[in-house]
């Protein structure tokens, strides 16, 4: 019994695995380099990943750079993945622009790929007091202050998860961050005269009038319920306690016991919440369970979602009304 | 400028396309063990039970591979255990492990306070953000892979085709097969950062059944599938860079559409009679050995 092979098929593939291999190393050296500072005579190009970031970009920089946004307006920035073309841009852009703290972690890969070809990258969250997850489940009211965290110490931690990314839902954190951005764009050769100035008196002129609208909530109603911990933010500028959440995590990928909703029935009941805010990304069924058992009002917030002018202050103005015409009185 | 050459003028996109190429090595080379021998279903239960193993091992910062590595020993073992042990069907057996370890999965990442890790980078990879490190990966496994089964192609062979001959010329059956499942699992594993876990799988079958269309050796069907494979890797690519799709899916969707054309281009020039058939394997294995 003899066995006869033709050996011809697996010499083709070593043929190709060492023309690979010497693919992979010539990588190494070749294109890496290119895309950052190779486009200076050009337009300055900047890459930014969220539509709100965006947004602010635009009005800090307006029609002299060309800002691009990768996140289409109203998707979930967790599970949200770059195409092809995407990362093209985001490696070939003179800076980068995240929001960071696990918020785009379907674009890490693509964050890294701009890192490797030489893009500064600018991380939003790492310019302004980073709140930390602390549990939301037992219904403890949270201390700004104490919650609040040095932002250098909170950069050097990247691995620590419980850090919450929704940053942009309090103006006067991105106050931070636009000074942060316009100290960064001009680092880096880019002017932007005094329109940082009128940037900044605009986002604590929208604060004013937030505060304005909520003068006119009764204490007891401070009191909410929100999907995942998108809101924290807000609820912290704004004096408002979550007393429970209905997905017990930062990120919306995550499913929530059983256990948690019970004791989160419980809560709005002790409390008598009247409203539960979630954002738009959220699977309402569950809002809906809670809504039947308690009687409470379901909200839907557009948490990542730009009005129609695609403007920040449309948004977090729209978002501040839904928030006082569900808790006044 | 240029449709085929153009896309791949970024580091990112030849990182890509090296990547793909090298994937769709190793999952031809053992795919078609895979696809010879029936393993069908126990890859998908292997594609799908290393996900716990990710997840734990993103949990506490490990590195995915090692995660993989134990879950996927874990799958094999305990189809193992479920067929020696019950009067089982080994299917059953390997749905049940199947079914177990998805949801266990589901469980670590519910679990967790903040997953870090994303559910959907598992299922579908990331091939746009792979950097050097993971190529070098991919390069030395495929040069293991290859490897091993030039050093152990004549049980391997015998086994795919006759297992009955095999245990005549001295080779355990057993130790094969559980052999040729560690190799499935070792591709599964160094290629689902890649194009992730649910793809693989499409990686290991798609290729692999095309080179039996169109072969009759093993060796044939091999090479047939590797010039598949990377046709796919590279094709998928262009195709998801120019019209704006799901990567890993593009590619995936290539390998797949592949087979279906060659399948249907082999109907009509009636050269079916020639190519292997695998429900005929051991009746006309005079052709093969």
């Amino acid at each position: 019994m003899r066995i006869r092979i033709r050996w011809g098929g697996i010499r083709v593939l070593l043929i190709f695995i060492l023309a690979t291999l010497m693919f992979a190393a010539c990588n190494d050296s070749s294109d890496d380099k290119a895309g950052g500072n190779s486009t200076t005579s050009e337009t300055f190009k900047i890459s930014v990943t969220t539509p709100i970031l965006g947004s602010l970009t635009r009005e800090l920089v307006q029609e002299t750079a060309e800002v691009t946004v990768i996140m289409p307006n109203g998707t979930d920035p967790h599970s949200f993945s770059a195409s092809a073309k995407q990362v093209a841009q985001m490696t070939e852009a003179n800076l980068l622009i995240i929001n960071g703290r696990n918020l785009e972690e379907g674009l890490a890969g693509a964050i890294k790929q701009a890192e490797r070809a030489g893009v500064p990258v600018f991380t939003a969250t790492d310019h302004a007091p980073i709140r930390q997850n602390t549990d939301t489940s037992n219904n403890s009211a949270q201390d700004p202050h104490n919650s609040a965290q040095d932002p250098h110490n909170s950069a050097q931690d990247p691995h620590n998860s419980a850090q919450d990314p929704h940053i942009w839902l309090d103006p006067i954190a991105m106050k931070s961050v636009i000074s942060a951005l316009a100290e960064e764009l001009s680092a880096l050769g880019f002017h932007l005269s005094n329109r940082t100035d009128s940037l900044l008196s605009a986002l604590d002129k929208i604060d004013a009038e937030i505060r304005n609208l909520f003068a006119n909530i009764p204490p007891k109603n401070h009191v909410i319920v929100t999907d995942h911990s998108s809101f924290g933010y807000f609820a912290d500028r704004y004096g408002f306690t979550i007393s429970g959440v209905l997905v017990d995590s930062l990120s919306s990928q995550a499913e929530t016991s059983a256990a948690h909703l019970a004791e989160l029935i419980e809560t709005i009941e002790e409390f008598s919440v009247p409203a539960i805010f979630i954002g738009e990304t959220t699977s309402p069924a569950l809002a809906k369970q809670v809504e039947k058992e308690t009687g409470v009002h379901v909200v839907s917030i557009p948490v990542t979602a730009l009005p129609e002018d695609r403007s920040y202050f449309s948004y977090i103005r729209e978002i501040a009304l839904r928030f006082s015409e569900n808790l006044s009185a | 400028m240029n449709w085929v050459t153009d896309p791949f003028s970024s580091a990112f996109m030849q990182r890509a396309l090296a990547g793909g190429i090298l994937v769709s090595v190793i999952c031809s080379i053992v795919g078609t063990f895979v696809v010879l021998r029936g393993l069908a279903f126990m890859g998908d239960a292997l594609a799908h039970g290393v996900i716990p193993g990710i997840a734990w091992a993103t949990l506490i910062d490990a590195p995915g591979i090692l995660g993989a590595g134990i879950a996927a020993g874990v799958t094999i073992f305990g189809v193992n255990i479920v067929t020696r042990n019950s009067r089982l069907s080994s299917d059953t057996a390997i749905g049940l492990l199947f079914v177990g370890m998805l949801a266990l999965g589901v469980v670590v990442v519910s679990a967790s306070d903040n997953f870090r890790g994303d559910i959907v980078n598992i299922l579908f990879g990331d091939i746009l953000g792979l950097g050097n490190s993971e190529i070098w990966t991919l390069a030395i496994t495929a040069l293991v892979v290859a490897g091993v089964v030039f050093l152990f192609h004549r049980p391997l062979l015998l086994l795919s085709f006759d297992p009955e001959q095999a245990r005549t010329a001295g080779y355990s059956d057993k130790v094969y097969s559980t052999f040729l499942l560690f190799l499935v699992a070792g591709a599964i594993i160094v290629s689902f950062q890649t194009v992730g876990t649910l793809l693989v799988f499409a990686m290991l079958l798609a290729p692999a059944s095309t080179g039996t269309l169109i072969g009759r050796r093993i060796s044939t069907i091999m090479a047939t599938a590797i010039v598949a494979g990377i046709f796919s890797a590279f094709a998928g690519l262009l195709l998801s860079f120019h019209y704006d799709l799901a990567t890993s899916a593009s590619i995936a969707l290539t390998a797949v559409s592949l087979f279906f054309i060659t399948l249907a281009a082999s109907s009509l020039r009636l050269t079916r009679k020639h190519a292997y058939d695998p429900r005929q394997g051991s009746a006309r294995k005079s052709n093969y050995v």
